[in-house]
């Protein structure tokens, strides 16, 4: 179940993720963007990691892609002409993007091929510490410092942000 | 005491410069000369005292440490000054030549500006300031970093008359030049300190090294004293750099600054000895160096370029002296020449100064009379330099001359063959300035006062009786030079010499070479003493051609034509194309490089992604493909 | 860890003086300064052994403080310090209503450089990073008005958000190939994991690309030059250098069995790549600003020996270079602060309009080609030293290519010392729009100080080693 599952997400996951690049309008990048991150969620929930994939839900496809959305069509971007490449930004762009992925391809399959206990790392789909109750504990024991870091730099982005937006 | 005093030296020209520089704007021609003159003075006093009251037969040298400079794991360089005879007679001449030029000065600038009157000494402060700090640097990093300074001091003073593009043009490429030499003397350090993990003079020892790491070293230092005293193949500089004013033309590019790549090498002619092959090359260098500039020289008609033609062709002669082994008759010559040189230069200041700034030969004539002081000093330096016994320049010529020939016969040929070039070109220069009548259109030439013409009969003393310092025992002398830098350079080089020919011959090649420069400086007197001066306009290429079929005289063609070919195809050909269009290119390449780079930045945001993912991946790619290889092999 | 504190609290009141400050008050930069003097306090107190704030156990798992990061972070505040003292009128005025945030957002910006100083963990680098950056986004953009400004602040973010995604790859993947975000752990990788080392790769690369080397110098012409020469400033010399300790940090973590010869070839092609590119471009630029943008590119690349020879002396000559460089940089845009535009022409005659300008600038240049009796030397010096030390085939012609470049700089910083000392202005009186402030009295003394710094340490540059030891 939980097999099948995991290849289900992962190809919709990569599909979805396709079509982001590919979709012509803007809008409809965003929509498919909402549908990768779905699938993410899936397979956080895969991992037993609940908390991880309703704040995945709720931040991203919610907050975020919302605000993505009301950008494009306040800037109204929608014109599929606009965004016309030259050919040689493409074919030079699709030459990194292949040579990138071949990159990462080597890397998995040569961490597969000579080490076992990589794999049992990467693909943990037991265990509780994804749980709210234990995550909380983590989070504000062990790393509180980080924790506390991160207010720092929230606040800084909000400084910014205010300070950027404000006429 | 003696570390205070030493210290001293260097640091009153660093305390002029400072003062100057600090307050050009706001002081007057007399506190700028009064302050720049007399630091250097006071630095020549405690010259004289220290070398009066030191002992430099025992051999262990004074070596001073002021304070750490880098202390790392086992590497230790300290901020140390070193004093013993070589150092003291370098002192002496930087400091004494150097205050008189300072002197001469004052008149020779007094047409500029205030703040640039004291700009111009605050320089020349500066410069005295890092060839002390050359001279007395106990380890190569003080002696790299007056060697630098020097180069930037020399930078400055020859850009210093800068409404003129071709002044500036003429400052970077010495400067540039310069930094190709440094490189090298740069590198040389670092493997020295490699090796030994010392970069002191004294704890330096070929024993501690391979020879493939003494020639490496030594190949290296080579080519960064090359650079600083113009010799093959980083020359061209020198005669572009008499852009400056002919003061610093003198102290800087005559009498002290292009002299640092002999000091260095004879600094370290315990490494050099232990290389024979770079001693071999060093007197190919200077032979090649000394023939080329003198051939050069034959066809100036710059005063000041002839001049700077000729000191080339005489650092070619203190190289050679190098290359054979005669390290005393390298310095020996060092000493001459700062003094007929520097005469030579204040003299052609004088002349240029009375002429209204009027630089070219054939326009000048008959000065004899209406320049009585700076004639007659000219004329001893003209015979000092061309050896003309008994005037200085011939014992130091000899003593290299009479070395090269126990090392090398032919190099001897070559050098006698130099010896009689010099002295034609020289009184070629003399006869146009001086003899015959008056070709310019100037009016009232006249001596410019005491201040000039003081320094220029000192210097005609030194430059006359400068022999004596080292009369060498066939003509009754005691070589006191040559004793006096026993504890420095060890044992007396012409003991070898005497061994190996008898007196007799050394009596012979003595008697070549004096009559070669004698026949020679006839020569060039009755070529150039035709009466309305008809020769002396012909100089050039065209009129040479124009007048082939004229025949006028024997000497016109057997001596004059192919002389001015030789030096119209080294002139044209050689040092046009070659050398310059070596720097052209760098340029160029460069430049294009320039422009290439710049098309990548053409401020897309994507564009930049893709190239560095692309960057990313080709490192990515060369890490797989590096450790595949290296798994292969394990 | 007093540093990272008291920033980010000096930060947080920074913002709140908005609600009692008037605008541009005089006050601002006053109190400023008294965080910052605060910062150096407790900083030394605490190299000293004076600890004010101790998270207790927590403390080792993410930071980690030695003699060399007090010393740094010293360096970093003083830098800082003369930062303010001679940028403080034009903070104000660059952008009137929100100077307050200026000033905290630039506080933030030191929190994440102490952050990185002394990090020891993957979490707090990344957090150090983006601290660094974020506010350093906003403060490109701060000059709304001007088109460049937004232009550059754009192109910032959008480039530092790819390297984000590169840096969060490399920790993901570092994590995947150690289960752990501690940098001690990854003394057990070895070289069949080729999971770490791409991880370890791809953090390399994101902090080279904050460094600003080729190839991932794009963005550092376009943004400097669009940046107001304030925040620009900022940005060549206190950020720059920080995240060359950084990545020094990092690379001094793995084991070398970790990185490998491979990385060295890496190394050499990153610093011969970098030193051609901004060498030659910086060659051919008609503005000073622009150069000076090139300029640290190169000037990056030497610093980057450091990260080839990774041997003491290479410590030592990191911290020199550090503050020869920062100093210099700091010097020549409080100068360029006076130009309207700085173009080459518009230095002609400035020795004889501005001699004690001239001066400085003149120093400062030199100090950055190298030349003996400046600090710039030295830190050439050093570098170059470290490098042949640390052997291999390649020491060598990368120490004969790096002084190459060295003398390629020189043209163009002579150009400059040229325009000014060299050439006359011209006299015409439509160039009157050209005009040149001159130095306050405060820069003034301040930035005697500074060249008189560089100076020494052009002669004693052991005195600042010797700290390292105490």
């Amino acid at each position: 179940m939980a097999t099948s599952l995991f290849w289900l997400f992962s190809a919709l996951a990569i599909f979805a993720a396709v079509m982001v690049v590919t979709s012509r309008l803007a809008i409809y990048s965003i929509l498919w963007l909402v549908v990768l991150f779905f699938t993410i969620s899936g397979h956080y929930i895969l991992m037993n990691a609940q908390f991880l994939a309703i704040v995945n839900i709720i931040v991203y496809a919610g907050a975020i892609m919302v605000l993505f959305l009301f950008v494009v069509m306040l800037m109204n971007v929608n014109d599929p002409n606009d965004n016309k490449k030259s050919i040689g930004l493409a074919i030079f762009g699709g030459l990194a993007t292949i040579l990138f992925l071949l990159s990462i391809l080597n890397i998995v399959f040569n961490a597969q091929h000579t080490t076992k206990e990589i794999n049992d790392l990467a693909t943990t789909s037991t265990g509780d510490i994804g749980l709210v109750q234990n995550l909380g504990m983590e989070l504000f024991k062990n790393y509180v410092l980080p924790f506390e870091i991160c207010g720092v730099l929230f606040l800084s982005a909000i400084i910014g942000a205010v300070t950027l937006g404000k006429r | 005491m003696q570390a205070l005093l030493l210290m001293l030296v260097p640091l009153l020209p660093l305390i002029g410069f400072l003062y100057l520089g600090i307050s050009r704007t706001r002081i007057g021609y007399t506190t700028a000369s009064i302050v720049a003159c007399g630091t250097v003075l006071i630095a020549f006093i405690i010259s004289l005292f220290l070398f009066f009251t030191i002992n430099f037969q025992d051999n262990t040298p004074l070596i001073i440490s002021y304070f750490p400079f880098i202390h790392i794991g086992n590497i230790n360089i300290d901020f140390s000054l070193q004093y013993d005879a070589l150092s003291a007679v370098f002192l002496l001449i930087i400091t004494g030549v150097g205050f008189l030029i300072h002197v001469y000065s004052t008149v020779y600038m007094h047409e500029e500006p205030t703040p640039q009157f004291a700009k111009y000494f605050s320089f020349l402060n500066l410069f005295v300031f890092s060839m002390l700090l050359l001279i007395l640097g106990a380890n190569f990093l003080i002696l790299f970093i007056g060697w630098e300074g020097v180069g930037l001091c020399s930078y400055l003073l020859i850009g210093f008359w800068y409404a003129k593009t071709a002044y500036n043009e003429a400052a970077n490429k010495a400067f540039i030049m310069n930094r190709v030499g440094d490189l090298s003397f740069l590198l040389a350090i670092f493997w020295l300190l490699l090796k030994l993990g010392t970069i002191s003079f004294v704890a330096i020892s070929p024993t501690m090294l391979s020879s493939t790491d003494v020639l490496g070293i030594t190949l290296l230092l080579l080519l960064g004293a090359t650079g600083k005293s113009a010799q093959i193949p980083l020359l061209s500089w020198l005669p572009d750099a008499m852009a400056g004013p002919t003061p610093v033309s003198a102290l800087i590019h005559a009498a002290t600054m292009v002299t640092a790549g002999v000091y260095m090498i004879t600094r370290n002619h315990v490494l050099f000895s232990a290389a024979p092959f770079t001693m071999n090359l060093i007197a190919c260098i200077g032979l090649l160096t000394a023939i080329y500039a003198a051939v050069l020289a034959l066809v100036q008609n710059d005063i000041k370029k002839v001049l700077a033609y000729s000191t080339i062709s005489q650092l070619g002669y203190m190289f050679l002296g190098l290359g054979v082994y005669s390290y005393t008759g390298a310095v020996f010559h060092v000493i001459t020449h700062a003094f007929f040189k520097a005469l030579l230069f204040l003299g052609a200041g004088s002349i240029i100064l009375s002429l209204h700034h009027e630089q070219n030969i054939q326009n000048m004539g008959g000065l004899k009379k209406k320049l009585p002081i700076t004639h007659i000093c000219f004329l001893l330096a003209c015979l000092a330099i061309s050896g003309i016994p008994p005037f200085s320049g011939f014992f130091s010529k000899d003593e290299i001359l009479n070395a090269t020939y126990s090392f090398n016969p032919y190099y001897w040929v070559v050098g006698v063959i130099g010896a009689g070039l010099t002295a034609f070109y020289m009184f070629r220069l003399y006869m146009l300035v001086f003899s015959g009548s008056y070709r310019g259109n100037q009016e009232g030439i006249k001596e410019k006062g005491w201040v000039i013409c003081l320094p220029l009969v000192l210097l005609a003393v030194l430059s006359t009786f400068g022999g004596w310092l080292n009369t060498p025992s066939i003509l009754m002398g005691n070589e006191r030079l040559a004793g006096f830098l026993y504890s420095v350079l060890g044992k007396k080089d012409s003991t070898v010499i005497d061994a190996l020919h008898p007196i007799n011959q050394e009596y012979m090649l003595m008697a070549i070479s004096t009559i070669v420069a004698i026949s020679s400086m006839i020569l060039a007197m009755f070529i150039y003493s035709k009466p309305g001066q008809a020769i002396a306009k012909r100089d050039t290429w065209q009129k040479i051609v124009e007048n082939k079929w004229g025949m006028k005289n024997f000497y016109q063609r057997t001596v004059q034509i192919p002389m001015t070919l030789l030096s119209f195809l080294l002139a044209q050909i050689i040092e046009k194309k070659f050398l310059e269009g070596m720097v052209r290119s760098v340029i160029n390449a460069s430049s294009f490089l320039s422009r290439k780079i710049r098309m990548m930045q053409n401020g897309q945001v994507n564009r930049y992604i893709i190239y560095m993912v692309l960057g990313i991946v080709l490192f990515l790619l060369f890490w797989f493909l590096d450790i595949r290889i290296y798994n292969s092999f394990v | 860890m007093n540093a990272i504190i008291i920033a980010s609290l000096g930060a947080i009141i920074l913002m709140l003086t908005n609600l009692f400050f008037r605008k541009r008050s005089k006050l601002l930069s006053v109190f400023a300064l008294l965080v910052v003097i605060l910062l150096i306090v407790f900083n030394t107190l605490e190299g000293q052994g004076l600890l004010f704030f101790y998270p207790a156990s927590l403390n080792s798992a993410f930071f980690q403080f030695s003699n060399f990061t007090y010393l740094f972070n010293n360096v970093l505040i003083l830098t800082f310090l003369i930062y303010i003292l001679l940028n403080k009128n034009y903070l104000l005025l660059i952008n009137p209503d929100h100077s307050a945030d200026i000033y905290a957002l630039l506080f933030f910006v030191m929190t994440g450089c102490f952050l990185l100083t002394s990090y020891n963990n993957l979490l707090s680098l990344f957090l150090g990073i983006e601290i660094m950056t974020i506010p350093l986004y906003v403060l490109a953009g701060m000059d709304k008005k001007n088109q460049k400004s937004n232009e550059a602040s754009l192109k910032y973010f959008l480039l530092g958000a790819f390297s984000t995604c590169i840096l969060l790859m490399g920790i993901t993947l570092l994590y995947g190939a150690t289960g752990s975000f501690a940098l001690n752990p990854f003394n057990t990788l070895n070289t069949t994991k080729l999971l770490g080392q791409v991880g370890m790769l791809f953090i390399f690369f994101a902090l080279l690309f904050k460094v600003g080397v080729a190839p991932f110098h794009f963005w550092v012409p376009d943004v400097y030059d669009g940046t107001p020469n304030v925040f620009t400033a900022f940005m060549a010399t206190i950020v720059k250098v920080v995240v060359i300790i950084a990545l020094l940090n990092f690379i001094n973590a793995l084991t070398p069995n970790c990185i490998g010869k491979s990385y060295k070839t890496i190394v050499l092609f990153v610093i011969i790549s970098t030193l051609a590119i901004g060498n030659f471009s910086a060659l051919s630029q008609p503005n000073v600003k622009r150069m000076m943008a090139y300029s640290s590119i190169a000037q990056a690349g030497f610093m980057l020996l450091a990260l080839y020879a990774l041997n003491d002396l290479a410590t030592q000559g990191i911290l020199i270079y550090a503050i020869v460089y920062s100093l210099s940089t700091l010097t020549i845009f409080a100068i360029l602060n006076k130009f309207s535009l700085a173009t080459f022409s518009d230095f002609n005659g400035l020795a004889k309009s501005q001699p004690l300008m001239a001066c400085f600038l003149t120093v400062a240049l030199l100090s950055l080609t190298g030349i003996p009796l400046t600090g710039g030397f030295f830190a050439k010096y050093y570098m170059l030293s470290a490098t042949f030390f640390s052997g291999g085939k390649y020491a060598l012609p990368l120490v004969i290519i790096c002084l190459i470049f060295a003398g390629i700089s020189a043209v163009y910083y002579l150009k400059v010392i040229q325009a000014m000392y060299f050439t006359t202005p011209p006299v015409t009186s439509d160039h009157a729009s050209i005009t040149i402030q001159p130095l306050a009295t405060l820069e003034k003394s301040i930035l005697l100080l500074v060249v008189i710094a560089i100076l020494f340490l052009g002669i004693f540059p052991s005195i600042v080693t010797q700290w390292l030891y105490f």
